[in-house]
């Protein structure tokens, strides 16, 4: 596709967007921070013949605690205002700490966090932890809109839930409980501007005893979509982080895994890799509770 | 679709274009604007070459549709230094080295000032994460880490001015050499005025593109190009139909390329077409237009396999795929194996890397009425391309003119002429009109002259005091599709081993396979690094084998001055024992090594290259190789290497001095202008550099082989000492004195011993232009005659004088992952006297980087039809300034005598020592050697993991 030949639709105000993608539907790419749209025209990869681009939509731009507690994040916030908002403090930290970690300065300001939902990448690195914070997404269209749990979106690599008539404007992250923590452990092969090989978010919410009562782990690069191990969620409840529960969610997360061989690295090392950041993450959420 | 109009603000006034909606922010500034100090050197946000503020913030403009900036605010790099003055970040970088092939700095410097904009004391971790997204493959980072952390020393007026000019220091031998100045183009590349060949715009130019085949072994059946054609906007097409049969390449025994495949395709990506066309998005729709059916043949990719019976043949005139043998024995091999006390063999596997230089390749062609060719090229050797071309076109030499304008990096890449030097060329002549072509960063993949991957079997025997007494080597060079730089590659993988031990029997076997994948090439330090690698590690090895410390056994091994190696090389100043020694302390190597934790680990690995080499590539002389005679080689240079003018101004205030050196970033430039001012006897901020263009510039023969600093040197300072020479009796005349007695320096001339009796220089040479005219001396410089041995491939490795080095590494390995962090590297250097210290750290630091990147993550990887998986820099990775240890960069005293003011290479040389400290400080942090490049985090974990089951194993078997 060559770029010559798409259409490009600069909407005025989110009705027109959504006009525009109802009149459009799955022939319409929506651009949002544009880290991906012109390499994948030039690669091949996209053959969409409209780009409806949301620069103007202000209204998608802001985030914002509401009054029950939770954050409240338009979709096309960028990764940096993730970095470095006030308003990411607190329960909320685990998000900065992953989107610190993501790309480049350069990308982070252009990469919003609609983008990184809807790309649907499987080494996205957001997903992940705003899974295990229990985030859901708001959608609108022309039929209107509705909310769907973040872990409900994906539906393969670069495939989500999405209509063709629908955009995602907004992504909450509920008031996490206090005795709560949330954490991400990615690797990646060099230190900066790199790619998760593999990720482990995980989140517990405990008791006085510090026995769990909610758990959700999430693995990240190395399953089409972000892996919900429920397995393993399941299992931490009514137990405290120790050594041998550590050990079997390990096992369990890594048997979860279903890894691809790439350029980045072997499914066996993906499953190792696994099994390392779920120990890692793990003994972090305690560490945080502890605190 | 239709363009649409777009008003924005740049650099603080508003600007209005028509453009496509999706068109980069990157080429409508470069394209539209002329603002070219912005870069494009990946095109999908990996380099960030072409970073600029919006609103601002930094962001990749090569990402940002012009269809998103309307109203917004941008600033470039033409936006900083306002009215011609620096910003004092900018002087950090031109003071502190921070700049070499500046192909990054534009990036580098606009993410830098937005970081000290909302951050004015920023930590060093605050500097690396601001420039995490900004790739720099010259300097290393120190330079440039340094110059944001100094940026304070440059602000306030006057300080770029004073730096740039030492005070005069009489107690020092040389007032131009062996100093640190700024490089002569740094202040270009700073404010993004550098113009690289990418930049250049001609009346009237088109551009062209080439069709790649999409097939990696293949018979071609049918090219029709008639839908193509009929594309408006297409202004032709040519195909290998089209072309000349006159195949072209670098070795002349082995010129195997077709300019466009006629019959048969050998890789994927290989130009089967090239369209010109008015812009370069009609160029890439013709390219998709044309319909190509070829035969798949089944390719050949593992050179290993390539050698077996049966195997497919890549080309008929390489019989088993065997594109050279090398065949080499010296002293006593049997004796010395047998006289052994300990004998080790091991097999080891390099890896197949690119240069992968900022800048891509890039052409722009034209013609002249008069039928000349004017050429600008990324090219690091104008001279071959040069003599490439016509051999090519059937034209003179002399009817062609290279330009080499500002080159972002070569590392070798461009040392080749490319097939966008010579179909934008036959392009130009087929439309008359200028043509531009520009590689894709994928496109410098598959046009490849990377790295050969090479298989090496090494056998070494010491006797009890570790003292080396034979070596067997033999090597299997994956060459890719055609011969490129291959022959010699072969051969450098087995001459450069003797340089730097004293080894009383060799014997090497060489073979260079061809496979179907993008060809190989000279890649910094040309064939060595892997031999170099396995050797260093295989002696660290032998070392523990006989419980030696791994500096002992070198030590007693090491190279001296003045010796005849065991193939040949004369080897002249030798400071290598020092290097050892100076590592060895600086590193605290004795507290440190066997004495550290699980997990962290030290190691040293040491190298040396030649100082050019002692012969051309092409035999006889300058001259159109169809009309050239049958030539025996004769044991002599027939031309000049290096080939330099200076011409005085006709006021005597400055200098003009012509070389045909390239500048690819490395600063030959400024330490050839240095050279040529201390044997003038003037500052060297009177002298500009004309070395760009071959109408101006006499024949150098080019960046490559580290040759340009002993080679190009000699040439400029003989002009100059010419020059001076000429000036002397008028001089004499003034000072009453005998012109035998006139000496210049510091911008007067003056009676030997007697410097307070001064005339000023400028003030002689318009003496001289008063009575004799234009005041001009030449020089040039030949290699020794007579170099090499009389064995077949002696000429290779040979060279007027040889660097030494060693470096000592720290590595934390994170031994639940096997992820590597190089922590610290202790580098020391017999460069012999160096020119200019600062650029001789920034070679150094460079390499150190690329050469850890090499080492620990780079690697091109295929799928099972000759695709690459990672064409591009975030499959591909490069070290960022968080990958980049920290380095320490020492010389040793040294004097080379046939060099230049005492000057050896460095360029090269400093890549040598890097890979096996890597691999041996990574081996002495996990106790697993790791014997394949690059050495991944998966692999020292499958390592870790084969060594504790069979440590388990027996303990298995004894419970049963």
């Amino acid at each position: 596709m060559h770029i010559t030949d798409v259409e490009f639709h600069q909407a005025a105000s989110l009705d027109e967007a959504l006009d525009l993608k109802q009149r459009f539907g799955a022939e319409a790419h929506v651009l949002a921070g544009g880290t991906d749209l012109l390499v994948e025209l030039a690669t091949g990869r996209t053959t969409t013949k409209h780009v409806i681009s949301l620069s103007a939509l202000d209204g998608l731009k802001q985030m914002a605690v509401l009054d029950d507690g939770s954050l409240a994040i338009g979709s096309l916030v960028t990764i940096a205002q993730l970095c470095n908002s006030p308003l990411i403090s607190g329960k909320f930290t685990p998000i900065r700490e992953t989107t610190i970690q993501m790309a480049t300065p350069q990308i982070r300001n252009m990469a919003t966090i609609g983008g990184n939902i809807a790309g649907a990448v499987p080494c996205a690195d957001t997903p992940p932890i705003l899974i295990c914070m229990g985030a859901t997404v708001g959608i609108q269209s022309a039929d209107g809109h509705r909310t769907v749990p973040l872990r409900e979106m994906f539906a393969g690599p670069r495939q989500t839930a999405l209509k063709p008539n629908e955009i995602i404007t907004s992504v909450t992250v509920p008031a996490q409980p206090d005795n709560s923590a949330a954490a991400y452990e990615r690797f990646a092969l060099r230190d900066g501007n790199a790619i998760p090989v593999a990720g482990v978010a995980g989140s517990i919410t405990v008791g006085d005893a510090k026995q769990i009562t909610q758990a959700c782990i999430t693995l990240a690069s190395v399953a089409p979509i972000p892996r919900v191990v429920d397995d393993a969620g399941q299992d931490l409840v009514g137990k405290t982080i120790d050594e041998a529960v550590v050990d079997h969610i390990a096992e369990m997360c890594s048997n979860n895994a279903q890894p691809i061989c790439d350029v980045r690295g072997s499914d066996d090392y993906r499953r190792r890799l696994v099994t390392v950041l779920t120990r890692r993450c793990l003994y972090r959420l305690r560490d945080m509770i502890g605190n | 679709m239709a363009q649409c109009l777009y008003t924005f603000n740049v650099n603080g006034h508003s600007q209005t274009v028509a453009a496509d909606p999706l068109e980069s922010l990157a080429d409508v500034l470069r394209d539209r604007l002329h603002l070219t100090g912005t870069k494009k050197g990946c095109g999908a946000g990996d380099c960030g070459a072409c970073t600029v503020l919006i609103d601002g913030s930094p962001v990749n403009t090569c990402l940002t549709p012009i269809g998103t900036v309307n109203g917004r605010e941008i600033t470039t790099i033409e936006g900083l230094a306002v009215n011609g003055e620096l910003t004092p970040l900018q002087k950090a970088f031109v003071h502190e080295g921070g700049i070499q092939c500046g192909f990054c700095t534009p990036g580098m410097v606009i993410s830098a000032t937005h970081l000290l904009n909302d951050n004015p004391s920023p930590t060093t971790d605050e500097i690396k994460e601001a420039l995490t997204g900004n790739l720099c493959r010259c300097t290393g980072y120190g330079g440039i880490l340094r110059a944001v952390q100094r940026c304070d020393n440059y602000r306030g007026d006057g300080t770029c001015a004073k730096k740039a000019e030492p005070p005069a220091d009489k107690s020092r031998k040389y007032d131009n050499v062996n100093i640190s100045i700024p490089r002569v183009d740094a202040a270009d590349k700073v404010t993004g005025r550098a113009v690289y060949t990418a930049d250049v715009t001609l009346p009237n130019m088109a551009y062209g593109k080439l069709l790649g085949s999409p097939v990696a072994h293949g018979i071609i059946k049918k090219i029709d190009i008639s839908k193509a054609d009929a594309l408006p906007g297409v202004l032709t097409i040519l195909t290998g139909a089209d072309v000349t049969d006159t195949l072209h390449g670098v070795s002349p025994a082995r010129y195997d390329e077709e300019i466009l495949a006629k019959t048969k395709v050998r890789h994927i990506g290989e130009p089967i077409a090239a369209v010109a066309a008015i812009d370069e998005a009609t160029c890439k729709k013709a390219l998709s237009l044309i319909d190509v059916e070829i035969e798949p043949l089944t390719p050949v990719l593992d050179p290993m396999q390539a050698v077996a019976d049966g195997a497919p043949i890549v080309h008929e005139r390489y019989k088993g795929n065997i594109n050279t043998h090398v065949e080499q024995e010296f002293g006593d091999l049997e004796k010395g194996f047998a006289d052994s006390y300990h004998v080790r063999e091991e097999e080891f596997i390099g890896n197949h890397i690119q240069q992968a230089p900022m800048e891509p390749h890039a052409s722009v062609a034209t013609w002249d009425h008069d039928g000349t060719l004017v050429l600008y090229s990324s090219t690091q050797v104008p001279h071959y391309v040069q003599y490439m071309m016509a051999h090519v076109l059937h034209i003179p030499l002399g009817k062609i003119r290279v330009i080499r304008p500002a080159v972002g990096g070569g590392f070798g890449g461009k040392a080749a002429t490319s097939p966008i030097d010579i179909c934008s060329a036959l392009l130009s002549k087929a439309t008359g009109r200028p043509i531009k072509m520009v590689y894709t960063r994928e496109e410098t993949f598959t046009y490849g002259r990377g790295r050969h991957k090479q298989y090496m079997k090494f056998k070494l025997g010491v006797d009890k005091e570790g003292r080396i007494k034979a070596f067997k080597s033999e090597i299997y060079l994956d060459g890719g599709a055609y011969s490129s730089f291959g022959v010699a590659t072969a051969y450098y993988a087995g001459s450069m081993i003797p340089t730097l031990y004293h080894l009383p029997a060799y014997r090497y076997d060489g073979y260079r396979i061809m496979t179907n994948k993008p060809a190989c090439g000279a890649m910094r330090g040309h064939g060595v690094p892997q031999p170099r690698f396995a050797f260093e590690c295989l002696l660290n090895m032998v070392a523990d084998d006989i419980g030696m410390d791994p500096v002992e056994i070198r030590l007693r091994n090491a190279m001296d001055a003045n010796t005849m190696t065991v193939n040949d090389l004369d080897i002249g100043s030798c400071e290598y024992k020092a290097t050892l020694e100076q590592v060895r302390e600086k590193s605290d190597w004795n507290n440190k090594y066997g004495k550290l934790p699980a997990g962290k680990g030290i190691g040293i690995g040491c190298g040396g290259f030649v100082s050019g080499a002692g012969y051309c590539i092409y035999r006889g002389q300058v001259q159109l190789s169809h009309e050239k005679p049958r030539e025996h080689f004769q044991k002599k240079s027939i031309f000049p290497h290096a080939n330099a003018i200076a011409k005085v101004s006709e006021d005597g205030m400055a200098v003009v001095l012509m070389i045909g050196a390239a500048d690819i970033g490395q600063g030959s430039d400024t330490v050839l202008v240095q050279m040529c001012a201390e044997s003038l006897g003037i500052p060297a901020s009177r002298i500009r550099m004309r070395s760009e263009d071959s109408d101006i510039s006499p024949i150098d023969l080019g960046a490559y082989s580290s040759r340009i600093t002993l080679m190009g040197g000699h040439a400029v300072s003989r002009a100059g000492t010419a020059v001076v020479e000429k000036m002397k009796p008028y001089a004499a005349k003034l000072l009453g004195c005998d012109p035998s007695e006139v000496e210049a320096r510091h911008a007067t001339m003056f009676p030997r011993g007697n410097e307070s009796h001064t005339v000023l220089w400028e003030e002689v040479a318009r003496q001289y232009f008063n009575d004799k005219g234009p005041l001009v001396g030449t020089g040039c410089y030949k290699p020794p005659d007579g170099l090499g041995g009389d064995y077949k491939g002696a000429t290779v490795g040979t060279s007027p004088a040889y660097s030494f080095g060693s470096a000592v590494c720290e590595v934390n390995v994170d031994l639940e992952t096997g992820k590597v962090k190089v922590e610290k590297f202790t580098d020391y250097h017999d460069c012999g006297t160096p020119i200019n210290p600062q650029s001789v750290h920034g070679q150094v630091e460079g390499a150190i980087v690329m050469s850890t990147g090499e080492t620990i993550m780079e690697d091109i990887q295929f799928d099972e039809k000759g695709n690459i998986l990672n064409p591009n820099l975030h499959g591909y990775l490069l070290m960022t300034i968080k990958d980049a240890p920290e380095i320490f960069s020492g010389l040793v005293d040294s004097y080379e005598s046939r060099g230049p003011f005492g000057a050896k290479e460095i360029g090269e040389g400093s890549t040598l020592p890097v890979l096996g400290a890597v691999a041996h400080a990574i081996a002495n942090a996990t106790g697993v050697w790791i014997k394949d490049l690059p050495i991944t985090p998966e692999k020292i974990l499958n390592a870790l993991r084969k060594k504790q089951e069979s440590a388990e194993a027996p303990s298995l078997a004894a419970t049963r």
